[in-house]
């Protein structure tokens, strides 16, 4: 801007001749040689012509312009110029300057305004301070009692949430212990029921089971009471009791076999029970496969998994009544 | 041209003109090669300036013939009241924009007159010297238009 304001101030000197020659010559080279210099003096005639109608000009500038400034064209122009400062000087302030000149005390107080009117505005204003310093406390007040409220809303909300959430929980809980209550009664109606079948087999096993006990070695003939097994009618389980001795094994196998040596009962891995001094492995035999007749149950020891030893054979007798 | 003999207080400037256009043109007869022929006119044309001033200095002035008013001051022609209806006439005509920027540019005077520039610039958003040339513009068609307006009204009158 002041590289700006220079460059008027050196095109007004030009136009009052007060430059050097040299300059002179320069400057007008330059300003009629480019339409935007030729502007720029257009513009700084038009400053020097309305500063020359406001008596702004120095007696020096003044009476150059004068001497210089004679042209008819110019001439009119200072005429135009004299109406134009005649015009702004009759208006109004213009609104630029009052916002920027005049403070906004001076504004508010009606500087400009009419003396008469200055006390009703100022109790006007003074009520509206008031008015408005009452409606910014109540707004204050009614912010923060809101901002409370809205807290209290969500601390209610959260309270809420929580609760429901209990509930849910507590229903889920409820649920499942009454699961576990229904499984538990039908657990125990269940244990019930097996230890109801339990106690009928046993006392169906102690009705209807007759324990046998054999040796080893064969029978000689129908009337050998060795080795004899008597079926009664309503048996249904015979327990056959071999007599091991000293029964080195830990595990033995049994094969009750009929005459033809068929196999009709399998019993692998029988512990051996020591009672009265001596060693028993029992083998359980349905009455139903034992006809009247002979027959033989093979024993094996066991020595290592999948490898036995033959130990005994222990022929009898089976008999009806 | 015109401007080269106004600003250096030649009063019949038109007549100086063709002075200056007529020894540019004897010299290209002579067969002297202009490059720049704008140029070569400024600088014929301020030759005649120097000429007349060297001139008017070496004439002896009575003391009675020493104006006691400006020189322009004798040549008004135009009555003031036409110029300030026309001047009112084609203010009105300019823009509600233009007819504001006028009038606000040129209030005040000193550096009053700076400030008020300066702020008329900011609220417009533009920079100050964006402004001056566009109130010069406004000024200009505003004064065309009033010459205008002038020529009309002396027509009428004779």
């Amino acid at each position: 801007m002041a590289q700006q304001i220079d460059q008027q101030e050196t095109a007004i000197r030009y136009l009052l001749g007060e430059l050097s020659e040299e300059d002179q010559t320069r400057l007008a080279e330059q300003f009629f040689l480019d339409e935007r210099k030729f502007e720029e003096l257009e513009i700084a005639e038009d400053e020097l012509i309305d500063r020359y109608v406001r008596d702004e000009l120095s007696t020096k500038d003044k009476r150059s312009f004068e001497t210089r400034m004679s042209s008819p064209r110019i001439v009119e122009r200072i005429e135009l110029a004299r109406i134009l400062a005649k015009k702004t000087e009759s208006l109004p302030q213009s609104q630029v300057v009052e916002n920027a000149d005049v403070s906004w005390w001076r504004q508010l107080f009606g500087a400009t305004g009419t003396l008469s009117l200055r006390p009703l505005f100022v109790a006007s204003l003074i009520l509206l301070i008031f008015t408005s310093a009452a409606l910014v406390f109540v707004g204050i007040k009614w912010r923060d009692e809101s901002r409370r409220l809205t807290q209290q809303q969500r601390q209610q909300e959260e309270l809420d949430r929580q609760m429901a959430e209990q509930r849910a929980r507590y229903g889920e809980l409820e649920g499942s212990l009454q699961k576990l209550r229904q499984e538990k009664e039908e657990q125990e109606k269940r244990e019930a029921r097996y230890q109801e079948q339990i106690e009928e087999l046993q006392r169906q096993t102690q009705s209807l089971a007759l324990s046998f006990t054999l040796f080893p070695g064969s029978v000689r003939g129908v009337s050998d009471s060795k080795n004899r097994v008597t079926i009664q009618r309503g048996v249904s389980l015979i327990n056959l009791d071999l007599e091991i001795g000293a029964g080195e094994f830990s595990r033995y196998n049994a094969y009750v076999q009929d005459s033809d040596s068929n196999t009709i009962s399998k019993h692998p891995g029988l512990k051996p029970i020591p009672r009265r001094g001596s060693k028993y492995i029992r083998c359980a035999v349905a009455a139903k496969l034992l006809r009247p007749g002979v027959y033989n149950v093979h024993v094996e020891g066991v020595t290592a998994p999948r490898e036995t030893q033959n130990f005994e054979d222990y022929q009898f007798q089976v008999v009806s009544r | 041209m015109l401007r080269v003999f106004e600003w250096n207080g030649i009063k019949s400037a038109d007549d100086y003109v063709d002075e200056t256009i007529d020894r540019t043109i004897r010299k290209i007869d002579e067969g002297h090669i202009i490059d720049n022929l704008l140029a070569y006119l400024i600088g014929v044309a301020r030759v005649i300036v120097k000429e007349l001033h060297k001139n008017i200095n070496r004439v002896p002035v009575s003391l009675d013939d020493i104006p006691v008013e400006p020189r322009f001051e004798e040549q008004e022609v135009i009555e003031p009241e036409h110029r300030e209806v026309c001047f009112d006439q084609c203010l009105k005509e300019l823009t509600k924009d233009n007819h504001s920027l006028i009038l606000e540019y040129y209030e005040g005077t000193g550096n009053e007159k700076i400030r008020r520039r300066q702020r008329l610039a900011d609220k417009l958003g533009i920079p100050l010297n964006a402004l001056r040339i566009r109130a010069h513009r406004v000024r200009k068609s505003l004064e065309n238009c009033i010459a205008k307006c002038l020529e009309v009204s002396s027509a009428r009158n004779n």
